[in-house]
């Protein structure tokens, strides 16, 4: 479905976010605020091993202390039907159970009734590690008789995909999982290319930092389970529940509440089963509140090793992509299984091909487990292939932008065989950036002094709203016309809020302030199949504008019944129905013919994205989100201190539902992945996290901003309500390498390495 | 030492006399004590100012601050500010200019705003840039969080 | 009274590094709150000196009219320090006794040429010279930094490549000449460290200028070697302290001339 052009949208006026009240007066309550009676606090003790066998553990004078309520081992652990999880392949353990496979792995927890005991406590445990030698790069975990993270294959299933895709688990000691696709033959077109470059790209693992950490409440009551949880997927995290403690699905209750930031850090299970565990043993409510430096130890965004071998004509036509990509996967699963299929599939950015051979494998290494973090591969896909799009450019002799604008998808071409095709015109996204930043007048090279300047293009993208994904929704009308919507996309800070309500309220044509949001509650909140991949607009959106539908259709039917006419006489508006010249209230028919306390019409929408074997995905993808950036930069060439002077960041909403949601979001994303670009990282020196505390890990301040940030949203359409699309990763995908592509305008060295420290650019400087 | 101390802080506009362990954090004081929940703990290093309040209009990271410091002082926290159930003109503007996203950050942030324009008047970017360095926001990015405070300013000023 | 309680007990100024240390485990008992304690926060001229209370805040260094006075270079590089509420709780004696080669008022009292009091814990009193500190600070409780004016030191101050090197470099003149240089690192190393500008005879600020470069490659390798860490590594570290010093020193230089 393409518009191109916004057109009637009926979502022109600005609006009033409906957390936003709760948010700017102190009201909102996230899990953090959680507290139930009789609650006690938990605190975890985790390995100072990278890589060790757990010996014994000696929990009895932790135990004795006053105040301490309980503790859990492995030896807990073990007694669970299955005590493993991980997505698709499950290999973390609920609790160290034999081994720990990174500094800061969980060995053991504690309960007790304040958190000062429980810390107390933790020092009272005694431990005996077996210490191992660890691998803490990919390198090392990949050489000849490097010590195995895993003596035997984990518990699941390679990621089941489509045509022309190769899913493997565990094919080779200390590789998690690998995807390999093709479509025709890469190898014989690259031979017969004009040029062929093969280029080489690393990419930095960072972390979430979202400023509520992990955080969640567990009660069991005889057969019931009950969490409260920052999870951003409560319904994935009711399923993985059941499975652990073998318990029926429907006895696990699961509460979401306003998400302090998740950015991909509180999808999938993390640490709620070991909460869960923790509060059988204690017989009592249990709260486990991490720091946020225990945050910075639970999950980082993968860091890689890219390698792309492309084909060119002498022209400048793109022929073919051979890629292998290693991304670290760290010391478990969590979602790499899903990173891999999707960097692999995205490192061919959205350029025709003739040909494309890739394969994209998770390392598993001995530091903090990897998994989803907005972007979800996109992001490393991007830096690579764009920086890589721009090298073969300049080595050609073609300018950056016009090279692209001869190999970019055109609309309606599909992304690969047998995937839906390219819904955004992504030459006038381009164009866009080029007039904002000035591309065409740009001053490049040497200016005053030491400085030089420049300016660097990039088109990232990423496949958007999951795949083959679902979601269901309700939504209720009250006899006075107001509203709940209830479904399960978490309120992370995304605008899920008020995008859902506004697709409600303008299916119901009545006024934005009536509909609330419900509470997210598993026992009463229709499924959803996580917050994540973008898919909240779009997926829970159709559903809640089907739900919506549905409730509206039952009432014109009532209505319809009330005054002896067809439904399709009817028109709501305001809560009164009109027919032909007549106006009536539906509050008194509702009240006058119920009685008592009235009737709720309630209606159900749902929505399934179809399977499709002939997709490489195994269905179509369902929108494309590209990414357009524009930067300019300033070069210090004799510290190689560089500052960006003006970034413009631009992404495509189909059409906007809350197009100050959707401005936020590109913001915030693209800040985070200028901050990437520049200095965040979280380092290693061995196994040791170096600074992973957040006095030492430096992430983006007001001041670090561009002297000029500008973003644009274009709205070319899209499968959702009334043209909509999902935003939210857009903003992180093209940032790095429209600098480093910035970079080389300015002083003609090439940064194949984020994050771009001075030292780093000085290097490139004098390398040439 | 000491078992207890003695303190009378104002708590936004009210006063408070209590009895606190010496090593009491004001951040959990106002959480645990005055169910003031609006203060949010961040990092709980002083580093993320998520737990911002003022003390006598300066802003101080409750997570790092003893309560024994506190005594004789004036206490803002997110609470205060709004005052008979109106909204202050900076959480008006936060709403109208969408300077928040999870919330998070947002009630430090919205009182460390409070302490800028009381030192400020009318703030340029780069001055209100330099001034929100003590508050990290994860989620928007701070170019709508100074669009903001900018016009927050403007209304204040008028 | 520290020396009643023994040797469990903490000074506590602005408190957030003592608070920080013992949420990560540092075994505080005892804490002597310095804030209660009159004569530690001031600011005042005396005997030839700028004398600043080791309870001085930041924020009070960065707006007193005596500093801008004084030391104009001091008062609007420290408007840069970390964020506004840390200047406005931490000062500058918890800045020192910290430690940190990364934090800033050791730096400025190395190029001040400042002193640095302290009192014992018998009661008597210690003067020590920042520069000659070199990351050994004396027991006891630091009371004041003086800061010397005779021979009206002039200042320059460069972050720009934080968190690999910072610079703060200390001129002082006398009768149109400079007379002395005092360099002081920041980041770089294990501590902050104090260097003198090599300087054979008074020059007048124009050849200083000129001969920036040399000065600055003369000091530069006569450096113990820096920090390797993850922000950056010793070769680009000694690379970069000799053109912030060359830069700085030009800079400040030309100023005078």
């Amino acid at each position: 479905m393409m518009d191109g052009t916004a057109g009637d949208s009926p979502f022109r006026s600005p609006v009033i976010a409906l957390d936003g009240p709760d948010k700017v007066t102190g009201a909102a309550r996230y899990t953090f605020d959680v507290t139930l009676p009789g609650m006690v606090h938990a605190k975890v003790l985790r390995s100072p091993h990278p890589h060790a066998r757990i010996v014994a553990i000696d929990a009895s004078r932790a135990e004795a202390l006053p105040g301490v309520v309980a503790v859990v081992t492995g030896a807990d652990a073990i007694k669970l039907p299955d005590p493993y999880y991980g997505v698709a392949i499950r290999d973390q353990p609920v609790v160290g159970i034999d081994k720990v496979r990174y500094v800061g792995d969980m060995v053991a927890a504690v309960a007790a009734l304040d958190e000062e005991t429980a810390y107390r406590a933790l020092a009272l445990i005694d431990v005996r590690y077996d210490p191992l030698l660890p691998v803490t790069t990919i390198d090392e975990a990949l050489a000849e008789d490097a010590p195995l993270l895993f003596d035997a294959p984990v518990a699941g299933e390679p990621i089941k995909l489509g045509d022309g895709v190769t899913s493997l688990k565990e094919p080779r000691p200390n590789v998690l999982c690998e995807f390999a696709y093709t479509n025709g033959d890469a190898d014989t077109v690259l031979a017969r290319s004009d040029h062929l470059f093969e280029d080489r790209f690393r990419f930095s693992r960072i972390n979430h930092f979202h400023l509520e950490p992990h955080v969640n409440v567990a009660r069991v009551t005889g057969a019931q389970i009950e969490l409260w949880s920052c999870n951003q997927d409560p319904f994935v995290l009711r399923g993985d529940i059941a499975r652990i403690f073998g318990r029926p699905a429907n006895n696990i209750r699961i509460h979401a509440s306003y998400v302090g930031g998740g950015f991909g850090g509180k999808s999938f299970c993390k640490m709620e089963p070991l909460v869960v565990l923790l509060a059988m043993k204690a017989g009592r409510p249990v709260r486990l509140c991490l720091s946020l430096d225990e945050s910075l130890l639970t999950l980082t965004k993968h860091a890689g090793i890219l390698m792309l071998k492309t084909g060119v004509t002498k022209d400048g036509r793109l022929t073919a992509r051979k890629s292998e990509i290693q991304l670290d996967g760290g010391a478990y699963s969590d979602a790499s299984a899903l990173t891999v299929v999707k960097t692999g599939y995205r490192i061919t950015g959205p350029y025709r091909w003739d040909a494309v051979a890739t394969r994209a494998y998770a390392v598993r290494t001995n530091t903090v487990p990897a998994g989803s973090f907005r972007g979800f591969g996109g992001t490393q896909a991007a830096f690579a292939s764009e920086s890589q799009i721009d090298m073969i450019a300049r080595r050609l002799g073609i300018d950056p932008y016009d090279f692209r604008r001869k190999n970019l998808l055109a609309v309606g071409e599909p992304f690969q065989p047998g995937d839906s095709g390219i819904d955004s015109d992504l030459g006038s996204g381009l164009d866009e950036v080029v007039e904002r930043l000035g591309y065409r007048q740009r001053v490049r090279g040497p200016v005053q002094g030491h400085m030089a300047r420049g300016m660097g293009l990039s088109v990232g993208i990423k496949d958007g709203g999951g795949t083959g994904n679902h979601a269901q929704a309700l939504v209720k009308l009250l006899p006075s016309g107001r509203a709940i919507v209830s479904a399960a996309a978490v309120e992370i800070g995304q605008g899920a809020t008020t995008t859902l309500s506004r697709i409600a309220a303008e299916t119901l044509q009545l006024p934005l302030d009536w509909v609330r949001y419900g509470a997210i509650d598993t026992d009463h909140t229709p499924l959803d199949n996580g917050t994540h991949a973008s898919c909240g607009t779009v997926v829970t959106g159709i559903a809640v504008m089907r739900a919506a539908t549905d409730a509206r259709d039952q009432l014109l039917q009532f209505a319809a019944e009330q005054l002896g006419c067809k439904a399709d006489e009817l028109q709501l508006d305001n809560w009164t129905v009109r027919r032909g010249n007549f106006a009536h209230p539906l509050e008194p028919m509702i009240v006058e013919h119920f009685g008592g306390a009235g009737f709720e019409f309630i209606g159900r929408g749902m929505v399934k994205v179809p399977n499709n074997p002939k997709a490489p995905l195994s269905a179509a993808s369902l929108f494309w989100m590209p990414c357009w950036v524009g930067a300019e930069v300033e070069v210090d060439r004799e510290t190689g201190k560089m500052r960006v002077v003006h970034l413009v960041v631009g992404a495509d909403s189909g059409r906007s539902v809350n197009a100050v949601a959707c401005r936020g979001q590109v913001e915030g994303a693209a800040l985070q992945a200028l901050g990437q670009s520049l200095f965040e990282e979280l380092r290693y020196e061995g196994g040791e996290p170096a600074n992973a505390t957040p006095l030492k890990y430096r992430v983006p301040l007001a001041g670090d901003l561009p002297d000029c940030y500008e973003s644009f949203i274009l709205e070319h359409g899209g499968p959702g309500p009334f043209g909509a699309k999902g935003i939210g990763e857009a903003g992180m995908l093209g940032v790095a390498s429209a600098i480093a592509n910035a970079i080389h305008d300015a002083v003609g060295a090439r940064l194949a390495e984020i994050p771009f420290t001075p030292e780093r650019v000085l290097a490139a400087i004098e390398a040439m | 030492m000491t078992s207890r101390v003695d303190i009378a802080i104002t708590v936004n506009r009210r006063l408070y006399r209590l009895s606190v362990p010496p090593n009491r954090v004001v951040a959990d004081l106002l959480r645990e004590d005055l169910m003031l929940t609006g203060c949010k703990i961040g990092c709980d290093q002083a580093v993320c100012g998520a737990c911002t309040v003022l003390v006598d209009g300066l802003p101080a990271t409750a997570c790092t601050t003893f309560a024994f410091e506190l005594d004789g002082t004036a206490l803002t926290t997110i609470e205060g500010l709004s005052e008979g159930g109106a909204l202050h003109p900076i959480q008006r503007a936060f709403l109208e200019h969408s300077g928040f996203q999870c919330g998070f950050c947002t009630p430090g942030m919205i009182l460390s705003v409070k302490a800028l324009l009381d030192h400020h008047r009318d703030p340029d970017e780069m001055t209100i840039r330099q001034w929100l360095g003590a508050n990290i926001c994860r989620c928007t990015g701070y170019q709508m969080i100074v669009e903001a405070v900018r016009a927050a300013a403007q209304a204040m000023a008028g | 009274m520290r020396a009643e309680t023994g040797n469990g007990a903490v000074f506590m100024a602005g408190g957030i590094d003592l608070v920080n240390r013992m949420k990560f485990g540092a075994p505080v008992a005892e804490v002597i709150y310095l804030g209660g304690v009159a004569g530690l926060g001031t600011i005042a001229e005396m005997a030839g000196t700028l004398r600043l209370g080791s309870l001085v805040t930041h924020y009070q260094l960065e707006t007193s009219g005596i500093v801008r006075k004084r030391f104009p270079a001091l008062a609007e590089s420290w408007q840069d320090v970390a964020n506004i509420r840390i200047r406005y709780k931490g000062t500058i004696g918890g800045n020192v006794m910290t430690a940190d080669p990364a934090y800033d008022f050791t730096l400025a009292a190395m190029a001040t040429g400042a002193e640095l009091h302290f009192l014992g814990m018998d009661g008597t009193a210690r003067i020590v010279s920042a520069i000659g500190m070199n990351g050994a600070l004396p027991d006891g409780l630091l009371t004041a930094i003086t800061l010397p004016m005779a021979r009206r030191p002039r200042l320059a101050f460069d972050r720009s490549l934080r968190p690999a090197v910072t610079l703060a470099l200390g001129l002082d003149l006398d009768n149109g000449k400079v007379v002395a240089g005092r360099i002081a690192i920041g980041c770089a190393f294990a501590v902050p460290l104090a260097a003198t500008l090599p300087l054979d005879e008074p020059l007048p600020p124009r050849e200083v200028a000129q001969r920036s470069a040399i000065l600055a490659h003369d000091v530069a390798v006569s450096l113990p070697e820096p920090v390797n860490n993850g922000h950056a590594s010793a070769h680009y570290r000694r690379r970069m302290i000799e053109v912030l010093l060359r830069r700085n020193l030009g800079a400040l230089a030309v100023g005078l001339a």
